[in-house]
């Protein structure tokens, strides 16, 4: 495919000739509606939720869920605790819990175990549990292998999953808070065990994999949490030897047993997009899907493929994702084309209860959540839970699947598109973008360009519509949106508009548009978009402040769990402030002081921002915003000047970064 | 994986240098000696001076001595023994040994009870202290912290006798205690200022030995003329900005950083004088973050660390009027800390600084308890452990109220204790840092060494401390009541161990269980380590006295004593013979 070239060979000399205006950055008003309690309520109408009540006294911090015979759950706890949930199936839930087993170290996951019994992996061991006497209580805790720690709480050991060989795999997340994310071996790996607890080294490059699992075809993918050398949340394809990314795990590619040759000292801070890097470093694996961070999620957890065969809805062999911090369900589908992995993410479901960390399907394709925010949070209210998810039988007007052309994208829908709003071309909008590979803690989405529809032919049946775009690139996420679409009939509009396709690879085939040698004209990289400077965020003191150090200097910092560490300031009206905002969590976070009783409102347009959001540092245009910092990295500060308010009252302080500012929150209180 | 071991010993190597760097200098305690009973008001009978204890005191109803000095023995009709000074505020350490069914008690004052026994404190209202009292003949540790009654001019009292803490055997047992009114059975009833210590042995036959105080007066060390210099700007070594201009300067009423400057980067030097009420060794302390100092006369007292902090200093100081600098320097983005403490000859440890203003409120549950009620309980987690954390464990918690930490990867018992089982609050708030199951009772700590050890030269070789390369753990079963049964295998040795309260309660039984066949190398099992191991009738007394190895007599196998490099060990050489013959033994302390 030569277009990319075309755009590079050409954009210098063009830049400053475009005459069409391109819509390269919709307001936020366009492009993303905040999560709203109608949405919610219209996706309740297709896909409608229960909560499964817990008892007083049970901690149900679920981190894994087991659908057994007779319509039962096994739901592990973060506390180490198994429980066997009867009758959350009832259409009016009163489930009755029996302990299974406890006394486990954060379990994330239970399977069934061939020999009998169960296998969980706790942080240090996987574990075989079996009821030997039938008395409902486990009463075999047998070592199937151990697992190498050395004792960060980041070292998370997800699974295990059964493997279609029979083993076992188990994915372990990077170290975190010491001088190395990999203080003992094989962390950021996904490993192999056999039933005689051998450990077979898998893939490398992980960094915090809180969901994985084997398709129906028998492929690996898992979920990645925005981090360190992870730009945003994403989906990967998992064969043996790739490594994904993270460096922390090629601290044990020289060990015995590796199959990963790249060694720590190939990585560098790239600040490239990642498909650019590995055409240089073929041994690194993009991901299949991005999920674009703060849109599709904020801490990608548990995936789950919909083998329900049609019972939980139209999506069947879609994989479904679950999301922590911003407690939704996301949907996935996935293609091969040229042997690389690729595909969309789609919004599905969000209003839930708490931290979507675990998705099961149980009998019937319904659907269970199992939930916590502990140590993260969420958008959702509740610290834990669970919920079911089943299908109403009623079908929305919904993107069905996106595949790709060589030219641009198939839609296909889950019923009749209306033919008048189908052929319209300004139906739709198409915009590329991606995210830089390099040690920073995440990654703004970075060279945004529009994608201009070129033409639209819809399909006889009015169930796919097929769209040719310009400015096609391949590596980038193409965000399609159809706002203007209508269904067939009824005239109503998607349920959800937006898909975001990862292009990995353009596929053969026929165009639709031919390949036209003036898009190079239209396809201009923009400028590097410069970071937006906020007059909001003064970054030295006023001219006109006598003591350049200010009249106070605080110091206001961050504790693990969304906090901030004095969420109470008390300081005199018109202090010269000094602020510095310095960030000791794992994950990125700003302040933004707001008028009195705003923070939340502020939030919530901040979570509005969508894909805009980075650039802005997640503050949103609006004046109950009084001053605010940047976002600061684990480990930064940024520090700003202003004068406190006058009027004394209690002003809102929020972090801002999307599904924090729910939690996240202090008051200055400003006294006479 | 043998470059593992080798770099976590060489850590563990490098810890131990910082912490012999950073031993700090302290004002010794007084010994109150025990050569002979002259520290004690004459008169006092039933008394004795002895070099140390023979025969088995766990068992016999009275103290045998052994000729010499250091220990005080009360026979069982002796009278009460009184110093022959008089204490107000006092800071008391003392070991102590008891007999079965004896309640001894000190008179703080001559009329403030403090038991030492577990019915003692049992009676007193006070679990923990039951708890934490271990079993007849072995010798425990004391520590007292207490604040006299304080009364004005007329003679009324203003604040009450207090106890500010009590620990026994390294576990905090009381804090913060009241004394309302003397005890019943007070020696001088009418409270005061001050009174002396009392040993009563009540028909309570008690061995004392190195007994410590200090006691201190009401006096204070007084700060005058606080001045202050404030520079700005990022400074790495105190002093380094004596040239400088001074960014502001001036007298001061409150000594605190945030009465000058609450954040910023700086150096902050205070000057003034110090009044301190009488000649003798002073120790200076400062709590900071950054580098700091403290120069008294122009000479250093507490020298700054680099990296931020300072050591400690003793110094000798005349009564009355002595010039310091106290410097803090500022460099870093945490907020600034400077906290300066005195202690002195008969002056309490003091803060100089000031409280901070608005110190932060803790807000995070301080223990998420997990208690047995109807069955034993196992929880994993990581288990502090010295040199290293414990990271393949477990705790086990009884209804009977004896619990245990253990390590999966050397087969052995970390800890044992009575009382509340377990904390959980580092793995089930927030993200859990550090992941830790810790003991809330007071716990007697082992060696943790591999209970199944292969030693290539049985005669020479120490045990080893690491766990063996060819052990594997392989989990554990669950008797109905939940009771762990652990396995492992080493080479081809099966072992199960199981480890429960032993009938009264006193205890834990240990059953271990070999089977297989034995290796070339010889394989031991290891019961006890200590600086000594002694027989007693049915058994063994591990240490100074510390716990007891109880075996029983009709045992098949013969544990043997080894003396290797300064340790003993008391092990069991496997012999094909008797392998498969269970090992069964407690352990009492």
């Amino acid at each position: 495919m030569r277009l990319p070239v075309l755009f590079l060979a050409s954009a210098a000399a063009l830049v400053g000739q475009t005459t069409t205006p391109l819509v390269n950055n919709p307001s936020a008003a366009e492009r993303f509606v905040a999560p709203s309690d109608s949405l919610v309520a219209r996706e309740n109408g297709f896909w409608k939720r229960t909560i499964i009540p817990v008892p007083e006294g049970i901690v149900l911090e679920v981190s894994g869920i087991l659908p057994i015979e007779g319509r039962r759950l096994l739901v592990t706890t973060r506390r180490g605790e198994v429980w066997l949930v009867e009758g959350a199936y009832d259409a009016e839930p009163k489930p009755r819990y029996t302990l299974f087993a406890s006394g486990l170290h954060e379990p994330l996951g239970i399977t069934v175990a061939a020999k009998g019994g169960y296998y969980v992996a706790q942080r240090q061991e996987v574990t075989r549990l079996e009821d030997t006497n039938g008395d409902g209580r486990a009463d075999v805790f047998e070592t199937l292998s151990k697992l190498p720690i050395a004792g960060s709480y980041h070292e998370y050991a997800f699974g295990p999953i059964i493997a279609p060989n029979g083993n076992l795999r188990v994915a372990l997340n990077v170290a975190f808070g010491s001088a190395t994310q990999a203080p003992s071996p094989w962390r950021g790996w996904m490993l192999e065990i056999t039933p005689a607890g051998r450990t077979i080294p898998i893939a490398a490059g992980l960094r915090s994999p809180a969901g994985f699992l084997v398709t129906s075809k028998g492929e690996w993918f898992f979920t990645d949490n925005q981090g360190e050398w992870v730009g945003s949340g994403r989906l990967t394809h998992v064969a043996p030897g790739d490594f994904a990314g993270h460096p922390a795990g090629l601290a044990s590619s020289r060990l015995p047993g590796s199959n990963v040759d790249l060694v720590p000292e190939d990585i560098r801070d790239f600040a490239e997009p990642m498909h650019e890097v590995q055409k240089r470093l073929p041994a690194l694996k993009p991901p299949a899907v991005w999920l674009p961070h703060t849109i599709l999620g904020i801490s990608n957890a548990g995936v789950i493929e919909d083998l329900s065969e049609g019972k939980f809805g139209p999506f069947a062999g879609q994989l479904f994702v679950g999301d922590q911090g911003q407690s939704k369900i996301l949907r996935v589908s996935l293609e091969e084309v040229k042997g690389v992995w690729q595909g969309a993410a789609y919004p599905f479901r969000e209003g839930f209860q708490s931290g979507i960390l675990r998705l099961a399907q149980g009998e019937g394709g319904v659907m269970f959540a199992g939930q916590t925010a502990r140590g993260w949070g969420s958008v959702g209210p509740a610290q834990y839970g669970l919920e079911r998810v089943e299908w109403t039988q009623q079908t929305p007007f919904e993107i069905k699947e996106v595949r790709a052309q060589p030219d641009g994208f198939v839609l296909t829908f889950t019923s009749p598109v209306d033919r008048a709003s189908a052929e319209d071309e300004g139906s739709y909008r198409v915009a590329g973008f991606t995210y830089l590979y390099h040690r920073a803690y995440g990654s703004a989405p970075v060279n945004r360009m529009a994608c201009p529809v070129r033409r639209v032919v819809v399909s006889p049946d009015g169930l796919s519509v097929r769209i040719a775009v310009a400015c096609l690139r391949e590596g980038y996420v193409h965000e399609i949106r159809a706002p203007g679409l209508k269904a067939a009939g009824n005239g109503e509009a998607l349920l959800h508009d937006t898909a975001y396709y990862t292009m990995n690879r353009f596929p053969a085939g026929d165009r639709i548009v031919p390949l036209d040698i003036s898009e190079a004209e239209l396809c201009v990289q923009p400028a590097a978009t410069p970071p937006i400077v906020s007059a909001k965020r003064p970054v030295t003191a006023p001219s006109d402040w006598v003591n350049a150090e200010g009249e106070q200097s605080l110091v206001l910092g961050t504790l693990p769990g969304l906090k901030f560490d004095t969420p109470l300031i008390t300081i005199k009206a018109g202090t010269r402030l000094r602020l510095v905002f310095r960030n000791t969590d794992d994950m990125l976070h700003n302040f933004v002081l707001t008028v009195p009783g705003r923070g939340q409102a502020v939030g919530d347009a901040a979570m509005g921002l969508g894909l805009d959001g980075a650039a802005r540092g997640y503050v949103p245009e609006s004046a109950d915003v009084i001053v605010h910092t940047t976002v600061v990295q684990p480990g930064e500060s940024d520090t700003i000047f202003f004068t406190v308010p006058s009027a004394p009252g209690d002003y809102d302080f929020v972090c801002t970064f999307p599904g924090h500012a729910q939690i996240m929150t202090g008051i200055l209180r400003v006294t006479p | 994986m043998l470059p593992l071991p080798l770099s976590l010993r060489a850590w563990a190597v490098a810890c131990a240098l910082v912490v012999v760097a950073r031993a700090q200098p302290v004002l010794p305690a007084e010994p109150v000696p025990l050569s002979s009973l002259s520290a004690f008001k004459p008169g006092a009978t039933g008394w004795s001076v002895a070099g140390d204890l023979a025969g088995d005191p766990r068992t016999t109803s009275t103290l045998e001595a052994v000729a010499g000095t250091g220990v005080l023995i009360a026979a069982r009709d002796a009278s009460p023994l009184l110093t022959g000074w008089d204490h107000g505020d006092l800071q008391l350490d003392l070991e102590f040994l008891l007999l079965a069914g004896t309640e001894p008690q000190l008179l703080l004052q001559g009329r403030y009870a403090l038991p030492l026994s577990a019915a003692g404190w049992s009676r007193r209202g006070t679990p923990a202290g039951a708890a934490a009292v271990r079993a007849p003949g072995l010798w425990q540790r004391l520590r007292v912290d207490f604040k006299a009654p304080r009364f004005d001019a007329s003679g009324a009292k203003t604040s009450p006798a207090m106890l500010t803490q009590v620990v026994v055997n390294g576990f905090v047992v009381a804090r913060g205690v009241e004394l309302a009114a003397p005890d019943a059975g007070a020696l001088a009833p009418i409270e005061s200022a001050a009174g002396p210590l009392a040993l009563v042995a009540s028909g309570s036959p008690v061995a004392i030995r190195s007994v410590n105080v200090k006691r201190f007066t009401a006096d204070t060390v007084a700060v005058g003329d606080l001045r202050y210099r404030l520079y700005a700007g990022s400074f790495s070594t105190p002093g380094s900005y004596d040239q400088e201009t001074p960014k502001s300067d001036g007298a001061l009423t409150r000594f605190a950083h945030g009465a000058v400057e609450k954040s910023g980067r700086y150096a902050l030097v205070f000057t003034g004088s110090l009044t301190v009420p009488r000649a003798g060794a002073y120790r200076f302390a400062i709590e900071s973050r950054g580098p700091s100092r403290l120069l008294i006369n122009g000479q250093p007292v507490v020298t700054p660390i680099d990296r931020g902090g300072s050591q400690p200093g003793v110094v000798t100081l005349t009564a009355g009027r002595h010039e310091f600098r106290a410097d803090l320097v500022h460099a870093i983005s945490n907020p600034p800390q400077f906290d300066l403490t005195v202690e002195g000859p008969g002056i309490a440890p003091q803060a100089l600084t000031a409280a901070p203003a608005n110190a932060r409120a803790a807000t995070a549950p301080v223990v998420i308890a997990v208690e047995p009620t109807d069955r034993v309980l196992l929880q994993r987690g990581f288990v502090p452990f010295e040199p290293r954390k414990r990271l393949y464990a477990a705790a086990v918690g009884t209804p009977a109220g004896v619990h245990y930490a253990y390590d999966f990867e050397t087969g052995s018992l970390l800890h044992a204790w009575r009382g509340s089982f377990l904390n959980t609050v580092d793995m089930w708030e927030n993200r859990g840092n550090d992941q830790l199951a810790r003991a809330t009772g007071p716990v007697l700590t082992f060696d943790g060494k591999p209970t199944v050890g292969l030693l290539e030269y049985p005669r020479t070789t120490g045990w080893p401390d690491r766990p063996e390369d060819l052990w594997v753990a392989k989990g554990y079963t669950l008797e109905p009541n939940g009771q762990p049964v652990f396995q492992a295998e080493l080479a081809a040795l099966r072992i199960s161990d199981r480890i429960a309260p032993t009938a009264d309660g006193r205890g834990l039984a240990r059953t271990l269980q070999i089977k297989g066949s034995l290796p070339s190398w010889s394989a031991w099992v290891l019961l006890a380590e200590g600086d000594r191991i002694t027989p007693r009738p049915g058994g063994w007394v591990v240490g100074d006295r510390a716990w007891y190895v109880d075996w029983p007599a009709d045992a098949v196998h013969k544990p043997i004593i080894r003396s290797v490099n300064g340790r003993q060990q008391l092990a069991i050489p496997l012999a094909g013979s008797t392998l498969e013959a269970p090992i069964n033994y407690s352990l009492v302390w």
